[in-house]
């Protein structure tokens, strides 16, 4: 009976294993080519900055960071328990200084690097939605860094929500330097504004 | 010339009376939202370790940042990376020891074979024959990080005179590691005290060096470089305790539990 029992249920899972492993590669799939395809704009992008102009090649850069990281979910997350806290209008404001004063800013660092290779990995799935894909980026003169991107499927559009650069969460960072000027100025999110808005160009 | 002796003395001494305060803090080193997760660790001695930021940073601004671009410019990059090497290389017995106290006997095994490799071929450690022969070296490993998987908390963040960020734990780590490091104790022997500082503050110029661009950058951008700073240490110490890095170098096999930290604002 118990034989029995075992091979109905070896049977099962033989028969369950095949859909469920297929839906889980397409995700890392698709979440591994979200990113080489990005390594390979940002490549041509870094390659081509001495023909294109500098600044040519920063609004470039800074045109394709937008459309690949999702800005609300990044804007959410550093922000934190403050989110819900603040009015429409200063999720509104903060959510465009996420994108102004550090998106950019991610985008220009990038840009500044030279002779940069960028190598997709391996990459896995947390879960259904999200997947971390690994990149190699070496620096001419400096050590090869690991980059762990967190991708998120949105409709079936990949898009960036964190980076890991070492082991370096930039949201978690981000987010403990943010709530840091929150408590240090009473649970204000006004200041934070404020110093955001100055931080942008 | 101070006794480097007894500044050791002194460190372990101080580190080790913190790290039983340490270990009574441990209750209360993390802070809790409502929710029961962990936020950041707390800072029970953040005033005082503000004012060591400061001073850090002002010794960095007069003396060792100056002292690190003149190193940068005037030594070719060969150079450098041989002085690199060397200081890797006189590292390996710690690191050695620390992959068999956590039992990580892969990574001690690429450890003593690194150490044949660039003892002979690398000419004592000038040259890395075992990368270059597809033997990189595993991440360093460090009493603070071996007491981590024993168990042992990080206790209150601690802003060090000179060294910088560490912990309860790892500054206690730091003063056992550099009393336990075999050259240390030959220099300590043999009177040598310029051998132990000529180490210190070689190994100090490399790392600030290869940080030129980089920690200008993390000032200018950060909103509150010390909780930057403090962020970075704590983020980059876990993922060297939980040795994130797999076997290929290109890939890390875990990263910041993002999961935990969103599931706060659903």
């Amino acid at each position: 009976m118990l034989q029995l029992l075992s091979m109905v249920f070896v049977a099962l899972s033989l028969l369950a294993t095949p859909s469920t492993v297929s839906a889980q590669d397409a995700h890392i799939i698709k979440a591994r080519d979200s990113i080489a395809q990005l390594g390979d704009k940002a490549q041509n992008i870094v390659q081509s900055k001495e023909e294109l102009g500098y600044e040519a090649s920063k609004v470039k850069f800074r045109e394709m960071v937008a459309k690949n990281f999702d800005v609300n979910t990044i804007a959410r997350f550093t922000l934190g328990r403050y989110w819900r806290a603040a009015t429409a209008e200063e999720q509104k404001e903060f959510t465009g200084l996420v994108q102004d004063a550090i998106l950019d800013k991610y985008a220009d660092r990038i840009l500044e690097y030279n002779g940069e290779r960028f190598t997709t990995t391996d990459a896995r799935a947390v879960n259904d939605k999200d997947a971390i894909v690994n990149m190699t980026v070496k620096p001419e003169g400096n050590p090869e860094t690991i980059f762990a991107w967190r991708v998120r499927n949105f409709n079936g559009e990949y898009r960036v929500i964190d980076l890991s650069i070492e082991g370096i969460s930039m949201s978690v960072t981000h987010r403990n330097d943010f709530s840091s000027i929150i408590q240090r100025n009473g649970g204000q999110i006004e200041p934070l504004l404020a110093l955001l808005r100055s931080k942008k160009e | 010339m101070i006794s480097a002796q007894r500044f050791c003395m002194i460190l372990a001494l101080v580190s080790f009376l913190g790290f039983s305060f340490g270990l009574q803090q441990t209750a209360t080193a993390q802070s809790y939202d409502q929710d029961g997760q962990v936020t950041t660790s707390e800072d029970p001695f953040e005033d005082f370790n503000r004012v060591v930021f400061e001073f850090n940073r002002g010794i960095d601004y007069i003396l060792l940042k100056p002292v690190s671009q003149t190193y940068k410019y005037l030594l070719p990059e060969v150079v450098r990376l041989s002085i690199r090497n060397v200081l890797g290389y006189l590292g390996t017995p710690v690191t050695f020891a620390h992959e068999l106290l956590q039992g990580d006997l892969d990574d001690a095994t690429v450890v003593l074979k690194r150490f044949a490799i660039n003892s002979t071929v690398g000419f004592f450690g000038f040259a890395d024959a075992a990368t270059d022969l597809g033997l990189p070296a595993p991440s360093l490993e460090d009493f603070g990080q071996t007491l981590a998987r024993w168990g042992a908390e990080p206790g209150p963040y601690l802003v060090l005179p000179f060294a910088g960020p560490s912990n309860f734990r790892d500054a206690f780590g730091m003063a056992v590691d550099m009393f336990a490091d075999p050259v240390n104790a030959w220099a300590r022997h043999e009177d040598e005290d310029g051998v132990l500082i000529g180490r210190i503050a070689l190994s100090t110029v490399d790392q600030r060096a290869q940080l030129l661009g980089t920690l200008d950058r993390i000032y200018e951008d950060s909103l509150d470089p010390y909780i930057t700073i403090k962020s970075f240490y704590e983020q980059r110490r876990q993922s060297s305790i939980d040795d994130i890095v797999d076997t290929s170098h290109k890939n890390v096999t875990a990263v910041q539990d993002y999961d935990s930290y969103a599931a706060l604002e659903n």
